[in-house]
């Protein structure tokens, strides 16, 4: 395990504070570069996430840290490929939350510059359109359609073949 | 990330953004069951509370939008076009179509051609796994000979080998090529083209070859190679061979023109068949050819060359050992450093499954897929070199109308972001 005892304490916007290791922190780019400009023995604001949102955040940064930790220790070995795999399951587990804390990890994920958590979510989210109808997708997100029948018309018979239902 | 919103949370607006919903999670935790779910203002839920429930797009900024979109396949991506108005201007921006430029390659596309007359038929999409009816661009008619690279693909009119298009098979943007100099009509011609990612710059190769009229075991090869920064066509090599011609297979891998040539006339070699590379930036003169031949791994019935990764493939038919006519089997080989290894061979229940396989098939490639039809029926294998897995394609929704009806077909990489 990570031998680095060292932590630093965040807090969010509702003013809760949370812990985490130097190891998860630099997860963050974001956390990374206040601690180097400002030092590790302040507590680093993070006004822009909630606390719900921090939480989550804090058990993806620890999840990756541990598993980077491991991965250097045996220098790959207890790792592996099927490792991989496994971190890409639990990251898969760990989105499947609901919409609005979703779409806030992704927010949390691109201020705190956290390019895989981003990635991840993302992909999440484009899973979730993908397939779907327009009508389909508007009501996923609560959209407004602000097209006309005619305008929306036309776009569909622009590229009609991608409207073919199955 | 988003390279032009540095960090600070007093000048980003993101950050703004975040808070203000973070603002609304914390008012709303009292009440919502749910923290970020909430209802049109007004609107009261069975137990009389207000909640707030807003368009969550509302919350997410173009340049994350621009990201989320670009993981689409692109069937959904044209769909998500005509989600908003926002989502459409979005997924047609310049910036949208950078992003897409930097997402891995898209799972190639297997056009099918259902019709001899028209360039019409369907398009497998491996990702969402459907056949889309569609016709192809800037062709009247489907006895062209096609190539295609990295979203482009190049036709080529059959009979006088003239006519040259370059199109996007998905925008349906398409450029009628400057003709090539035709010296004479040539019995045989293999077409190729090869896309720079980076650039969108393209070059398309020629393989004509002709019966040298009184000597019909010596045949007549020119290449010809079409730069589009340059716009022109330059006759880089006519040479005469004997005993071999050239086909309709060619392809260019990390700019190497490689095509098969086919045995003619004279002595029998070992095998019917064999394969020229031809480095298209290092044009030498005379006599190049015979010293780029490379033997093919085996007897042959027919060979199908492709370009996965800048690797080349060759998907063959595996001829019978007395009888190196009628197909056994189906091979797959990789050629590293002039040396063809086999990856795979098609299990026998899948070479079953195409019924009477003929000696001949149609096949192509890129990227991890390869994509295997028979001339005589609309079922198609795919074959994943990555995972080693083969699959049939979900069910094509053409039926063989009668006995003699052929399909055959392509596959492209599907890209909005390039035109020719």
């Amino acid at each position: 395990m990570a031998s680095s005892s060292k932590t630093i304490t965040v807090v969010s916007s509702d003013g809760d504070e949370f812990e985490m290791t130097m190891k998860a922190a630099e997860q963050s780019k974001l956390i990374t570069h206040m601690l180097d400009e400002f030092g590790v023995s302040d507590k680093v604001p993070l006004y822009n996430v909630n606390s719900e949102t921090m939480a989550k955040v804090m058990e993806y940064c620890k999840k990756h840290a541990d598993h980077e930790a491991a991965k250097e220790e045996d220098g790959g070995a207890a790792i592996g490929a099927g490792g991989e795999e496994e971190l890409k399951k639990w990251d898969d587990e760990f989105l499947k939350v609901e919409n609005g804390l979703l779409f806030n990890i992704i927010l949390a994920a691109n201020y705190l510059e956290i390019k895989s958590l981003l990635d991840s979510s993302c992909q999440a989210v484009a899973d979730m359109i993908k397939g779907k109808t327009p009508e389909q997708i508007r009501e996923i997100f609560n959209i407004k359609n602000d097209f006309t029948p005619e305008e929306e018309a036309k776009l569909r018979s622009e590229n009609e073949w991608a409207f073919q239902e199955d | 990330m988003t390279p032009s919103k540095k960090v600070f949370p007093s000048n980003s607006t993101m950050a703004g953004e975040t808070s203000w919903v973070s603002h609304y999670c914390d008012d709303s935790t009292k009440e919502a069951k749910e923290c970020n779910s909430f209802l049109e203002i007004g609107d009261e839920d069975d137990n009389g509370a207000v909640a707030f429930l807003l368009d969550l797009n509302m919350i997410l900024p173009d340049e994350l939008l621009e990201r989320i979109l670009a993981y689409l396949p692109i069937a959904s991506i044209f769909r998500a076009g005509s989600v908003c108005k926002r989502w459409h201007e979005i997924v047609t921006s310049e910036r949208f179509f950078w992003h897409l430029s930097h997402v891995l390659p898209h799972k190639p596309w297997y056009f099918m051609f259902t019709s001899s007359n028209e360039p019409v038929g369907y398009a497998f999409d491996p990702i969402l796994r459907k056949w889309y009816s569609m016709k192809l661009p800037c062709i009247e008619t489907s006895n062209w000979s096609i190539a295609s690279s990295c979203g482009l693909v190049c036709f080529m009119d059959k009979d006088s080998g003239s006519e040259l298009r370059v199109c996007n098979p998905i925008t349906r943007c398409s450029r009628k090529l400057e003709e090539p100099p035709v010296l004479k009509f040539s019995d045989y011609s293999a077409l190729a083209i090869s896309v720079n990612r980076e650039s969108h710059s393209y070059n398309i190769a020629i393989i004509r070859s002709k019966q040298v009229p009184e000597n019909f075991s010596q045949w007549d090869i020119s290449i010809l190679i079409y730069n589009s920064e340059r716009v022109t066509w330059v006759t880089t090599l006519t040479e005469v061979l004997n005993g071999w011609r050239g086909g309709e297979e060619s392809v260019i891998c990390n700019g190497v023109l490689y095509f098969l040539v086919y045995s003619t006339g004279g002595v029998l070699p070992e095998n019917r068949h064999a394969l020229i590379a031809y480095d298209i930036s290092n044009r030498s003169t005379h006599g190049t050819l015979m010293r780029s031949f490379i033997p093919v791994p085996c007897s042959l019935t027919c060979g199908r060359l492709m370009n996965l990764k800048e690797k080349l493939v060759m998907v063959g038919g595996i001829g019978k050992q007395d009888h190196p006519d009628i197909i056994k089997g189906i091979g797959i080989w990789v050629l590293n450093d002039r040396k063809w290894d086999e990856i795979a061979r098609m299990p026998h229940r899948f070479f079953q499954g195409f019924g009477e396989l003929d000696d001949v098939f149609a096949s192509s490639g890129t990227d991890d897929l390869i994509y295997i039809q028979s001339y005589g029926a609309p079922a198609l294998l795919i074959f994943d070199i990555n995972h080693k897995q083969w699959k049939w394609s979900q069910k094509c929704p053409v039926t063989k109308r009668f006995p003699l009806q052929l399909f055959t077909g392509f596959c492209f990489e599907p890209r909005l972001e390039i035109a020719p």
